[in-house]
């Protein structure tokens, strides 16, 4: 697993979601330990597309469940 | 409280007039409230995209089935916005489980041409965003240059063709539950298309069908449908400057009486969306059992249901829900998934063939969806008939509160006016006073009613700014 997208992707939702980023780990999920709700989740997604520039399709976002899932999504359209 | 007399309204201004014609705009008043009284029997109307509907009511998309082109032409040929629902269309075509997705685009075009064969009036559609066929429906309705195109159930955020839209004079209008889902489509559609929507449909918790909300949340103070318009409206006020653009703000959920229009119209909406009264009409376009599930249903049995495609929907609970929420399962074949966040094998049942049996009156073999006021419904009536009643409602609900408001200014107006004149006269003896005074040559004798003189100008003057601000408030509401 790629560092730098994990990096990247915790800033992000550190800011975003306005949490420490210590409790952004690749095993949060978003909705249980980050609070996100559906609209926060579609909200990180734009940021990360904006910031990496690839797009990322809404049924796929409605698929992450933990940090992980979106770091390993982003990997394998990075590569 | 004297009750609210128009004519003396207009005398006591025109008596007024002689007095201060210069400085208050009183006759410009007088035929502001002149004017509003012929015409207050007129509800205001909704601009929508390029489109003006005479009617401030949109009738909400009911899938599947239940609002198509007769329902939607009905509304349309009253003033309102008539809307046919796209969701499950398809199983209104017979070879729907052959080829699903062209069964749904030829029946969907279908009734966009038949409702525009009977009405010149204004046709929308609503598309569920999450739906598998959302392009292709969305297609149709560009082809057959519908008038409104509302989109809910997800974010109309990507692949929207909205140039192919304008080039059509298609007016976009996505369905929220939020003020922070607005602003979120908003800022989107603007970085990727550089352009807006035509303003929101915003659906509240007492609303029928898959709702916006999460289960805890629908009995909050914070998302009660006042609070949330006055919210949104915020929102789009914002981008109204940005864009120099009117924007079409649209509530529902509850509204049922003309009162409820009138009162979300002064909350700060510009039209109400209503589904669940025009389900009870003859026009209608599910079978007479599914209306008559609305005039026999009692409020207990109005509940909520967790939906297989994994939103909280509202419905008339029966057997055949809390059976499969007991495990039983109804047996289908789904063979492609129609909604992506659908888990139809969680919820022991399709839902798409569930609501397309409550359709055709097998409500045994499926459920109704209904809003938390359909309880409420004693008949089934003609929409002409249901269209006039909300109006009557709106006119009265609108009369009672605009004369009330009027009556309360008026007699606020009476008796400054009443102490106007007095303190005029006054003012006239202590002139009087004073002119006698100077003739004296006593200079202590000058001064005191030269310091009364003054006063009791200053008091006339004070008067008159006071009825000034009465009038000019008089004329607002009048305009109102
Ligand atoms: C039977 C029924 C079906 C509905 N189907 C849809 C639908 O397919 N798409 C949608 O966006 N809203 C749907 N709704 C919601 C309505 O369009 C509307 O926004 C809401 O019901 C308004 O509240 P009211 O019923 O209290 O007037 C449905 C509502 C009902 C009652």
């Amino acid at each position: 697993m790629d560092n730098k997208t994990f990096d990247q992707v915790k800033q992000l939702i550190a800011e975003k979601m306005e949490v420490e980023p210590s409790k952004v780990t690749l095993d949060a999920s978003f909705r249980k330990d980050l609070g996100a709700d559906s609209l926060d989740t579609y909200e990180l997604i734009y940021a990360i597309e904006e910031e990496m520039g690839i797009t990322i399709p809404d049924e796929k976002a409605n698929e992450f469940e933990t940090v992980r899932d979106a770091v390993e999504y982003l990997d394998s359209q990075l590569d | 409280m004297k009750t609210f007399n128009f004519d003396n309204m207009v005398i006591s201004l025109k008596q007024f007039t002689k007095t201060v014609e210069k400085s208050i705009p009183v006759k410009e008043i007088i035929k502001q409230i002149e004017f509003n009284n012929i015409n207050k029997k007129k509800l205001p109307q909704l601009k929508i995209g390029n489109h003006i509907a005479s009617l401030p009511i949109v009738q909400g998309g009911m899938g599947v089935g239940i609002s198509l082109s007769s329902l939607a032409s009905a509304v349309a040929n009253e003033g309102g916005v008539g809307v046919i629902a796209a969701n499950g269309i398809g199983l209104l075509d017979n070879d729907y489980y052959k080829d699903g997705d062209a069964a749904s685009v030829r029946a969907f075009r279908k009734e966009i041409q038949i409702a525009r064969k009977k009405t010149k009036g204004i046709i929308g559609v609503n598309i569920m965003v999450a739906i598998d066929n959302f392009k292709k429906m969305l297609d149709v309705a560009i082809e057959e240059a519908v008038d409104v195109v509302f989109m809910g159930a997800g974010l109309p955020i990507k692949n929207i063709p909205v140039k192919k839209m304008r080039e059509k004079n298609i007016a976009i209008v996505p369905i929220v539950s939020s003020a922070r889902a607005t602003n979120l489509i908003f800022k989107m559609w603007s970085k990727i298309y550089n352009d807006i929507p035509d303003g929101v449909v915003l659906e509240g918790p007492l609303a029928g069908g898959h709702l916006g909300y999460e289960k805890d949340q629908l009995d909050k103070k914070e998302y009660q449908l006042n609070h949330l318009v006055k919210e949104i409206k915020i929102t789009l006020d914002g981008y109204k400057k940005e864009f120099k653009r009117e924007l079409a703000l649209i509530a529902g959920g509850g509204v049922y009486t003309g009162r409820d229009i009138y009162e979300t119209l002064n909350s700060g909406a510009d039209a109400v969306q209503m589904a669940t009264r025009f389900v009870a009409t003859d026009e209608c376009d599910a079978d007479i059992r599914f209306k008559e599930a609305y005039v026999n249903c009692k409020k207990s049995d109005i509940g909520l249901i967790k939906s297989p495609v994994g939103m909280v929907g509202r419905a008339i609970r029966n057997d055949f829900i809390r059976k499969s929420e007991e495990g039983i399962k109804h047996n289908f074949n789904c063979s492609w998934k129609c909604l992506s966040t659908c888990k139809a094998n969680e919820a022991n049942y399709c839902i798409s063939v569930a609501l397309n049996n409550a359709r055709k009156g097998q409500i045994d073999k499926g459920f109704v969806f209904a809003g938390s006021s359909a309880y409420r419904i004693k008949e089934i009536v003609s929409v002409k008939a249901l269209v006039s009643e909300l109006k009557k409602g709106y006119l009265k609900a609108k009369n009672v509160e605009v004369n009330k408001s009027l009556n309360q200014l008026l007699s606020k107006i009476q008796s400054l006016y009443d102490s106007y004149q007095d303190r005029l006269k006054i003012e006239y003896r202590c002139k009087k006073a004073y002119e006698k005074a100077l003739v004296s040559f006593n200079d202590v004798a000058i001064e005191e009613v030269r310091k009364q003189y003054k006063k009791a100008k200053a008091n006339v003057i004070n008067t008159q700014l006071l009825l000034e601000e009465k009038l000019l408030l008089t004329w607002k509401i009048a305009l109102s």
